[in-house]
């Protein structure tokens, strides 16, 4: 009865199987491009600046993520992967922050280059707990009390053992110092790939340098008026700032670098009390970021909260018109946010 | 595999034997005390109120629920064993009339146990069934959907699904609830057809009239069995007050007949 | 006409979308028509929601996401058959309990995660356009399997979703025929982990027979439109997903497209099946 149904059906699985191998054929790029212009593809806002620094209108940028979008986890639709596919570079931050690229680019069967913007960083390591526990000087009994409530080890161990470096803070730009990094690597790919305008890349670079030790010193100088230096961010994203600028991180609302971790009911409280106790004097929200558990934490613990239009830039830069919109604009928003809130 | 006949006029071997059958569910009784013998070719009429166990000695019969005591012999093995060669016919009523099969799939269904897993129905089970939707009269509607075929027609394709499994045994769970009659008239004929072809046949049911006209035989039940025997020696008043007591029951001739309390010792008034 | 319709499935990868969205709609047509005549849909979306722990665990353990969903959906189908028996509990709230359990206990193994959990998002609800070859195999050799399982039993299964009674009564474990669909529907949604994930597969395993079922008269032709109606829903799914996106600019994810285009189909075909139903009756029992 049912028999005679099935072998169609069973030759139409058998044949779709075989035409997925048979799809992976490169139909990749299609004819390059009118024009000689490379296509360079960045994930985040601020690597795509970066680029668009260094090579202007030589290239065709295609950028990912969208500003005021959270980067950790993003799902590349049709038009994404498509430009995978077209692109000759392909810029990423690295640290695990755009780890969604990897499967995209498998599967977009590019014949780009990918680059590691965050290759040779000296990255902040460390499990996310242990950064906020010696920071805020929480005692060793919490550690402690973690442990036996079933924290086994092997949660630490899969953080550190997985991939590249997942455990390591990602936000590597909000140093001035990486940023050059980052910057050479971009420009030492764009070289490879397009030696025509290698002279242009290179002078954009230089001149970008010279901005960037500007900045630093800048920002410096601002943070040095400051007595009360406690900082507390909707999430772990300024551990490069702080230890630049040397500011006193007393904790985040989310205690990770990845924003999808839920704080518990204890660390929440914890915060709380660490903000009184430290005498913190404004908590930021973040311009990706709902601000209600920053609000939450402000209002019991009785400080400002500086958000709004007003929030740090953490994860990436500002819409165009807005206060963040190029790297070096939202650095030096961020400095004065935090300078006039903690003043 | 067909189980071999016995063929001895003098004394063929019982369709069905129960033998002081108890069923019992978590330590309360279900049935009890339930001995009696239905040769190949009779028809027993289960006649006894709601709860009385009527339900429960059909699933025992099938093998579908333990006994607590006693024994029954099915065409001279266990029920489970004899499964396949039983046939049961539901109410019809219990079937969604929205599912999507036609009259004649539901009566190829009788044929899906001799056919077996993963192969499909041969020639000789679809002119079985054939057969059999014609014996209840129903082959012009063998195309349609079975849930568009009246309450009583239903219940014949149902009957007609029975007779393709071939079975020696046959169970029919109040078969004359709400049919019309033309309907009883066509499965009153095929019963007899049966029983004369060596089939035995057990039936609850409520319809005393009707009783009559289709079994040789009834069994009194009231969660223990009341009588057993010939139906005109078993249907006297005094049995039926004991099986119904307190109870409203149709007797022959649409009479209604309010059963009173017994006053016997084994009867105790009960409030429910 | 080219652009749009052929053009799209000239880059690999929607090459691949494409194959995986075929055989998963196939798939949710075909063991969802004994899904749906058995009428056990809440109890098929208690078993995709089973999963997540599976897959959780396998993730902490850095071990197969595939293995670890099979191990999960084969467990707690298992588990399900054997409980059901005991009539318990009312298996509509045992189902419910089971459902937020297992979820639960999979939401509080991720949570203990403080890395990228990008993984498992992904398994919650598919990514289907980042299927690779390897993918393909997994899902064609699963949905094969559970293919052969609904055909081989097919008689035995219609009969149990018609007649249970009488299913019982010709001698048919209902634990052994539950528990054999159960198996095949795990496998569907393992299967289908990668193209829609397992929040969103009951749709694929539902609405494809739903909307047969109101268009069709037997089984046969329910199975046929059914994973008709699954295969053209992830094609033209997969057509909207990438025109919004490339054509427009605006940000569709596949899996949830398909979806909808399901959830569409099947509000048309019930539309439709209504508007006749008024249609043929006498003009004067019609309210005016």
């Amino acid at each position: 009865m049912m028999r005679s149904r099935m072998i169609p059906v069973v030759a139409l699985l058998a044949l779709a199987g075989a035409a997925g191998c048979g799809g992976d054929s490169s139909t990749a790029s299609k004819d390059a491009p009118a024009t000689s212009r490379i296509t360079v593809v960045a994930t985040t806002t601020q690597v795509q600046d970066f680029v668009k620094v260094i090579a202007g209108d030589k290239v065709t940028l295609v950028g990912l993520l969208k500003p005021n979008i959270d980067p950790h986890d993003f799902e590349p639709g049709p038009a994404e992967q498509k430009s995978l596919a077209e692109a000759e570079v392909i810029v990423k931050n690295g640290v695990g922050l755009d780890k969604w690229l990897d499967a995209a680019v498998k599967a977009a069967d590019t014949s780009a280059k990918v680059i590691d913007a965050s290759a040779g960083v000296t990255l902040r390591e460390g499990g996310d707990e242990h950064a906020t526990e010696h920071s805020a000087g929480a005692s060793e009994t919490d550690h402690a009390a973690e442990h036996s409530a079933g924290a086994s080890e092997t949660d630490h161990a899969a953080e550190h053992s997985a991939g590249e470096t997942a455990g390591g803070d990602p936000h590597i730009w909000h140093n001035p110092l990486n940023a050059k990094i980052m910057m050479d690597n971009i420009t030492t790919a764009l070289v490879a790939a397009d030696a025509a305008n290698a002279a242009t890349y290179q002078a954009n670079q230089t001149a970008y340098n010279v901005e960037l030790d500007a900045l630093d010193a800048e920002i410096q100088s601002k943070i040095n008026t400051l007595t009360n230096k406690k900082l507390v961010t909707n999430h772990d994203a300024f551990g490069y700032y702080v230890d630049r600028y040397g500011l006193e991180f007393v904790g985040a609302v989310i205690p990770s670098f990845d924003t999808s971790a839920e704080p518990s009911a204890a660390d929440v409280t914890d915060l709380v009390a660490q903000i009184k106790d430290a005498g913190v004097k404004a908590i930021f929200a973040e311009s990706s970021l709902a601000p209600s558990l920053t609000e939450t934490i402000g209002r019991d613990a009785g400080v400002t909260v500086v958000e709004g239009d007003d929030s740090l830039y953490g994860d990436t830069l500002g819409p165009v018109g807005s206060a963040g919109e190029t790297y070096l604009k939202m650095m030096r928003h961020n400095t004065e946010t935090i300078v006039n809130a903690l003043k | 595999m067909p189980l071999p006949v016995m063929s001895s006029p003098v004394m063929p071997s019982p369709a069905l034997v129960f033998d002081d059958v108890t069923v019992a569910f978590d330590s309360s009784i279900a049935v009890e005390g339930v001995s009696a013998v239905v040769q190949p070719g009779d028809s027993v009429a289960l006649i006894g109120p709601n709860g009385a166990g009527k339900s429960t000695l059909l699933r025992a019969t099938l093998g579908l629920v333990p006994l607590a005591r006693g024994s029954i012999t099915v065409l001279g093995t266990d029920p489970v064993t004899a499964r396949r060669h039983v046939a049961y016919v539901p109410q019809a009523d219990q079937l969604d009339r929205e599912f999507p099969v036609t009259v004649i799939d539901v009566v190829r269904m009788g044929r899906y146990r001799s056919v077996g897993w993963g192969r499909r129905l041969r020639r000789s089970d679809k002119i079985l069934a054939a057969d059999a939707l014609e014996r209840v009269g129903l082959s012009d509607r063998a195309h349609d959907r079975f849930g568009t075929l009246s309450g009583g027609q239903r219940q014949r394709v149902l009957l007609a699904r029975a007779i393709c499994q071939q079975a020696r045994l046959l169970l029919l769970d109040e078969p004359f609830n709400g049919v019309d009659s033309t309907t009883q008239e066509a499965l009153l004929a095929v019963l007899s057809e049966l029983r004369n072809d060596g089939v035995a046949i057990v039936m609850p049911t409520h319809d005393l009239a009707v009783a009559h006209l289709a079994c040789g035989d009834a069994c009194l039940l009231n969660r223990r069995q009341v009588a057993f025997g010939p139906i005109e020696d078993v249907l006297d008043l005094d049995a039926l007050r004991d099986t119904y007591s307190g109870q409203q029951l149709v007797g022959p001739g649409d009479q209604v007949i309010i059963a009173a309390g017994h006053h016997d010792s084994n009867v105790h008034h009960h409030d429910h | 006409m080219h652009d749009l319709l052929i053009a799209p499935f000239e880059l690999g990868f929607m090459q691949r979308a494409l194959v995986i969205s075929l055989i998963v709609g196939a798939l949710g047509g075909i063991v969802g028509t004994y899904v749906v005549l058995r009428r056990i849909a809440f109890f098929a979306d208690t078993l995709t929601h089973t999963v997540f722990p599976g897959v959780a665990i396998a993730f902490v353990l850095d071990g197969s996401l595939y293995v670890g969903a099979l191990v999960a959906g084969l467990v707690s189908a298992v588990l399900f058959g054997l409980m059901s028996r005991r009539d318990a509990l009312d298996d509509d709230a045992f189902m419910a309990i089971m459902l937020t359990t297992f979820f639960g206990f999979g939401v509080m193994v991720v949570s203990r995660i403080t890395t990228y959990t990008n993984d498992l998002v992904v398994l919650l609800f598919g990514r289907v356009l980042t299927v690779s070859r390897d993918d393909i195999v997994v899902t064609s050799a699963l949905g094969a399997i559970a293919v052969l399982m609904v055909a081989f039993a097919h008689k035995e299964l219609t009969l149990r979703a018609f007649d249970p009674e009488g299913s019982m009564a010709q001698g048919y474990r209902p634990l052994l025929l539950d528990l054999w669909l159960n198996i095949a529907v795990t496998l569907v949604v393992v299967a289908s982990l990668k193209a829609v994930g397992t929040v969103l597969v009951i749709a694929l395993l539902v609405t494809p027979a739903a909307t047969a079922r109101l268009v069709t008269g037997s089984i046969r032709t329910m199975m046929a439109a059914a994973a008709a109606v699954g295969m053209a829903a992830g094609v033209v799914g997969l057509l909207i997903s990438y025109h919004a996106s490339v054509n427009h600019g605006i940000r569709l994810a596949a899996g949830p497209t398909i979806v909808s285009v399901l959830t569409l189909s099947f509000l048309v075909a019930l539309g439709g099946v209504t508007v006749r139903r008024r249609l043929r009756r006498p003009a004067a029992l019609v309210a005016a």
